[in-house]
């Protein structure tokens, strides 16, 4: 599109990109700099000691790896048997699942809310990843089967013809084929389950249980005007995701963007 | 076996029947986790939700009585819930459309030979990756009426006039809101259309620029007509998106000044867990999955319509 575009585009561009960036990194920065004031890093190493930060990534990683193990398992096993193996009425059954990707989860506050009390599963990490889970599984599931649409099918056969089950032939050759939609499927898990604030409010009363997105509200508490500490605690929640999506910025992208392209 | 399986000719071993794999019941045991899942929870919800949206409940004690559709009466009358649309209805026609516009402006320029190309894609990107429980105590705080960093700097390059209470102003909360939206989610909206544009082939550009077209009636008449289908999909995730917004509106506005950033997922949780009424809730909810459901058909259909 660029071929013929004169160096005065360039430059305009150049100059309105590098206004945006500074709009959009400006939040960024104010976090940044709002966590130093007062103690300067000092905040971050008081709020580093307090006792109930481990508690609250220990919480946050349980969930988060729970989650990403049963979402992972799930959909591997079930866009398998969508992609590759004769099911009737395949279509049906497929599109049953994709209701779940309208769901607002707020939609269906009322029934959740008294099944995980009726379990006696309040203050419990089930009662976040079932749920989790269950919200994960329709998006993972259509990404997952999009991919192993494009494998041949004939890697298939060949595996049965070598006396594979259709369980060995998942396991020895579709696995280790999807490595990328693997990476995904993880990555995008754990964006969700580890940003999740909403079913935290409802299921976990007890501080003991709350995860890192509760942190904020925890420590508004007990440092009430010391806004410097309070700052540094969002610097160290969304360090861990930031770091991550910095070194794997490649799947990120194509995790978000393969999804919609479909 | 190992023999004769290779002494036998190529073409008896090609005429088994090769397309039917694996066929029988067990197949279905790969589909049963993620239907215990989806069934046991998203569908007995929504079968559920529906049921309770026809008592009168407080959702724990053991009296129920059975009011029949009388909530979605009410709810057709209520001021609140018409509020709650309106608001939703400015919010996600508002930051769809400029996330969009915004995001498709970003990737066309970043497709030009300029500089820091990867230093600009992570700026854009990491709002996406935060917590709205993170930026939503970042934006309390420069939308703050009195030290807020907003103010502040307008006060600094010289529109101290146009200084405002952002968050405590009921005319304005609503677009405060939205802007913190469009901050969090442009980065999305870039990213896909930086990959759709890779698809468009240079080959139209081409046959349009020899017609004499000038930039701006390329990206228009060629760029955006052929990025449809990312438009479309980034129209259907907002409108989603939109219904399901609540972290960041529960913890930067809770729905107020007032109401006047109530949006029907705050106000569903209000109804239930501070007001205990279950049973409005539910019909809420039930609302709220239709009008999911309505706009989506209504989008999938003049999509394929065009």
């Amino acid at each position: 599109m660029f071929t013929g575009v004169t160096r005065h585009y360039t430059i305009a561009f150049q100059v309105v990109l590098t206004l945006m960036a500074a709009v959009f990194i400006f939040p960024l920065a104010v976090m940044l700099l709002v966590s130093l004031r007062g103690e300067g890093l000092g905040n971050y190493l008081a709020v580093l000691r307090h006792p109930m930060i481990p508690r609250f990534f220990l919480n946050s990683t349980i969930v988060t790896l729970a989650t990403i193990v049963l979402v992972y398992i799930i959909t591997m096993l079930s866009a398998y048997a969508f992609s590759k193996l004769p099911l009737r009425g395949k279509t049906t059954l497929f599109s049953a699942l994709l209701v779940g990707l309208l769901l607002p989860g707020v939609a269906i506050l009322v029934p959740l809310f008294l099944t995980v009390r009726n379990l006696g599963l309040m203050n419990n990490y089930l009662a976040l990843v079932l749920p989790y889970t269950a919200f994960s599984l329709p998006f993972t599931t259509l990404l997952a089967r999009n991919f192993l649409d494009g494998l041949p099918n004939e890697l298939i056969d060949a595996a049965r013809i070598d006396g594979c089950n259709s369980f060995t032939a998942l396991v020895r050759i579709v696995l280790p084929l999807s490595r990328p939609i693997s990476v995904v499927v993880v990555l995008w898990t754990f964006l969700s389950a580890w940003n999740e604030y909403f079913l935290v409010l409802l299921f976990m009363q007890n501080d003991q249980m709350k995860t890192l997105t509760h942190a904020p509200q925890f420590f508004v508490g007990v440092y009430a005007q010391d806004t410097g500490k309070i700052f540094a605690t969002l610097v160290l929640i969304s360090l861990p995701i930031i770091i991550t999506y910095l070194l794997l910025q490649r799947y990120f992208e194509s995790g978000m963007t393969s999804g919609a392209i479909k | 076996m190992a023999t004769t399986s290779r002494t036998m000719p190529a073409a008896v071993e090609r005429t088994a029947p090769r397309r039917r794999r694996w066929r029988g019941w067990t197949n279905y045991l790969y589909i049963v986790p993620i239907f215990a899942f989806v069934g046991g929870l998203i569908y007995y919800g929504i079968a559920y939700t529906f049921y309770v949206s026809t008592l009168d409940w407080n959702g724990m004690s053991a009296t129920r009585t059975f009011v029949g559709l009388k909530y979605y009466v009410d709810i057709l009358s209520d001021p609140i819930f018409l509020q709650t649309l309106r608001n939703t209805a400015v919010f996600g026609f508002l930051a769809i459309f400029i996330q969009m516009a915004l995001g498709l402006t970003m990737a066309v320029m970043m497709y030009a030979p300029v500089y820091f190309r990867s230093v600009y894609k992570v700026i854009f990107f990491v709002p996406v990756v935060i917590s709205p429980a993170v930026t939503a105590y970042v934006f309390r705080r420069i939308f703050n009426a009195n030290d807020g960093e907003l103010n502040l700097i307008m006060q600094a390059v010289g529109l101290g006039g146009l200084q405002q209470a952002w968050l405590a102003d009921p005319r304005i909360a609503l677009y405060a809101l939205t802007a913190i939206n469009i901050w969090q989610w442009t980065g999305l909206s870039f990213l896909m259309y930086y990959a759709g544009l890779t698809l468009i082939e240079d080959s139209f550009y081409e046959a349009a620029r020899i017609d004499g077209a000038n930039f701006f009636q390329l990206l228009w008449h060629i760029t955006v007509p052929l990025v449809r289908p990312t438009s479309f999909a980034l129209l259907i995730l907002g409108v989603i998106g939109a219904l399901k917004t609540f972290d960041i509106v529960f913890l930067v506005t809770g729905g107020g000044p007032g109401r006047a950033t109530e949006f029907l997922s705050t106000y569903i949780y209000k109804k239930a867990i501070q007001d205990f009424n279950a049973g409005y809730a539910s019909a809420l909810s039930v609302v709220m999955l239709f009008v999911a459901l309505l706009l989506t058909v209504i989008q999938l259909r003049a999509y394929r319509e065009e």
